[in-house]
């Protein structure tokens, strides 16, 4: 059996590990890295169904330095979880200065275990989509 | 003010479930662990949501615990017995005035 990989990634098994940055009944934004090939990415929730269970994710690369810097800033063990989540946020902000949006979206009920659908789509994608509609 | 994204009532299968989820999983900024519980914030969300007061919601018996995140500096969990009885669905829904349909 193949080792699921963000490279191919469709549905089954998912490839990610998951850091879940916001939470709202499950992750609203995170970082995820993919086991296989080690790509990193921020990802965000773009939408979920009336259940709040099944969740639409926008998945956007980021670099590996930017994902271990806040990989070890969410690591700190903090008595003020407000001042580490004002300095979180600003860290996420600089790691998404360096990339150039999404182009991997995702659905899932448990990023971290299964993929229901994906799909990647870049501006000559999204254009076509709309074109088409 | 406490605010939870949805007006409609929630199920004690769909209560359960959001709350295993918690449970399993480590939350915000303070890496909290174990809380079997759901999702609650004091920042007004733009979507329809229902809301309760804090004395509501102890009153009712259900303790808040402040799980700040990097996206919501004020998001709370508030906790759940286990197991979740049709009971405590009831009360958690009243307390944010939402009905069975």
């Amino acid at each position: 059996m193949t080792q699921p990989c963000c490279s191919r990634l469709q549905r089954g098994a998912s490839p990610f590990i998951v850091l879940a940055l916001g939470w709202h009944d499950g992750p609203t934004t995170g970082l995820a890295r993919c086991a296989d090939c080690g790509q990193t990415y921020h990802f965000e929730m773009l939408d979920w169904d009336d259940e709040q269970s099944t969740r639409v994710y926008a998945f956007a690369k980021i670099e590996r330095d930017a994902y271990a810097r806040l990989i070890a800033m969410h690591d700190e063990i903090v008595t003020d979880g407000v001042a580490k989540a004002n300095r979180m946020a600003l860290a996420t902000r600089d790691a998404l200065a360096g990339t150039f949006g999404r182009s991997l979206y995702v659905i899932a009920d448990d990023l971290g275990r299964e993929i229901i659908a994906c799909r990647e789509l870049d501006f000559a994608g999204w254009k076509k989509l709309m074109d088409e509609s | 003010m406490f605010y939870r994204f949805g007006q409609s009532y929630e199920s004690v299968a769909r209560l359960t479930r959001q709350a295993a989820m918690a449970e399993q999983a480590e939350i915000g900024t303070l890496r909290l662990r174990e809380l079997h519980g759901v999702s609650v914030s004091l920042t007004e969300p733009t979507v329809p949501a229902s809301s309760a007061t804090r004395a509501a919601i102890e009153g009712a018996g259900f303790k808040l615990v402040h799980s700040p995140t990097a996206t919501d500096p004020l998001h709370h969990t508030l906790v759940l017995p286990k197991p979740i009885t049709r009971s405590i669905a009831d009360t958690f829904n009243h307390i944010f005035g939402r009905s069975y349909r």
